[in-house]
């Protein structure tokens, strides 16, 4: 850099703010006509409701899949294991949820139905 | 900003490219002198075109109209950045001058000056010196802290003084 005309930084500061002042090439009102505006995309969206999507669709699959080919939980167990202790002469066999059906194990000669 | 600008920035949001088409002239040769100061004349209109198309796109999604035109700035100068990045630096001899210049040479010295500069800085230089704008709006516009447009503006000034000694010399 060689002979330049200023003088010092606020010289140089001067003729900035006179260049940088002046118009643009293009007039305003013409470069506005000369934009060609394309039809807008469609903005995408953002990553954490992709990913809040997947997860909910996920879900719900899961759901469907472990209700229909999940482990069966019989209500059966859940009578069986609010029972009371049963004598050690006796089985107890479920024929539904609701029917127990009982084995009572006794010497013979005994009373029958009696399970002590 | 005023109620013709906030009205036209809703319009434009709605689709409306008249009203973009109004925006863009209101702010054109403003968003021109950033661009010259930090790309050099050559390239600046090309990059603020392709600023304002970027506004264009994402106007439904700017959140508040009165931030439009700090909003359009940051997004001008950044076509800025990406048009040094894609294109290298601009050899001084290709930078044209408008031909209503009155001192062709002044203008040349200036921008040889300026083109000394990283792109940030003369950007900040050029809204300090050519705006008048204060640390917090030219940082608002740049998307830099307050803190950063000082230190670039303190460097700017340290080149340029350098480059005037060693012109001297």
């Amino acid at each position: 850099m060689t002979n330049h005309p200023f003088r010092d930084l606020h010289d140089f500061e001067s003729a900035l703010r006179d260049w940088g002042e002046r118009p643009p090439q293009t007039p305003p009102g013409v470069a506005a006509r000369r934009l060609v505006l394309p039809a807008r995309v469609p903005s995408r969206l953002p990553l954490w409701q992709l990913a809040a999507a997947a997860v909910l669709v996920w879900g719900v699959f899961l759901g469907a899949w472990y209700g229909a080919f999940g482990p069966a939980v019989g209500p059966a167990v859940t009578v069986s294991t609010v029972m009371e202790p049963l004598p050690d002469n006796v089985m107890v066999f479920w024929v539904d949820a609701q029917t127990p059906v009982y084995f009572v194990l006794s010497p013979l000669g005994s009373p029958k139905g009696d399970p002590s | 900003m005023d109620d013709l600008e906030r009205s036209l920035v809703m319009a434009a949001a709605d689709g409306d490219r008249s009203a973009f088409g109004r925006l863009a002239e209101r702010h054109w040769a403003r968003l021109t002198r950033l661009a010259r100061s930090v790309t050099g004349p050559a390239d600046c209109e090309d990059a603020v075109q392709e600023g304002l198309l970027a506004a264009w796109q994402g106007l439904s999604g700017l959140a508040d109209p009165d931030r439009f035109g700090a909003w359009v700035t940051r997004i001008v100068f950044r076509r800025c950045l990406r048009r040094l990045r894609q294109v290298g630096a601009v050899p001084l001899e290709l930078v044209a001058e408008p031909a209503t210049d009155t001192d062709p040479d002044s203008s040349l010295l200036v921008w040889q000056l300026l083109a000394m500069l990283a792109p940030r800085q003369r950007a900040v230089m050029h809204l300090t010196v050519v705006e008048g704008m204060s640390d917090s709006e030219i940082a608002q516009r740049l998307g830099l802290r307050a803190a950063s447009v000082r230190a670039h503006r303190r460097r700017a000034r340290e080149c340029i003084e350098a480059a005037l000694r060693g012109g001297r010399r």
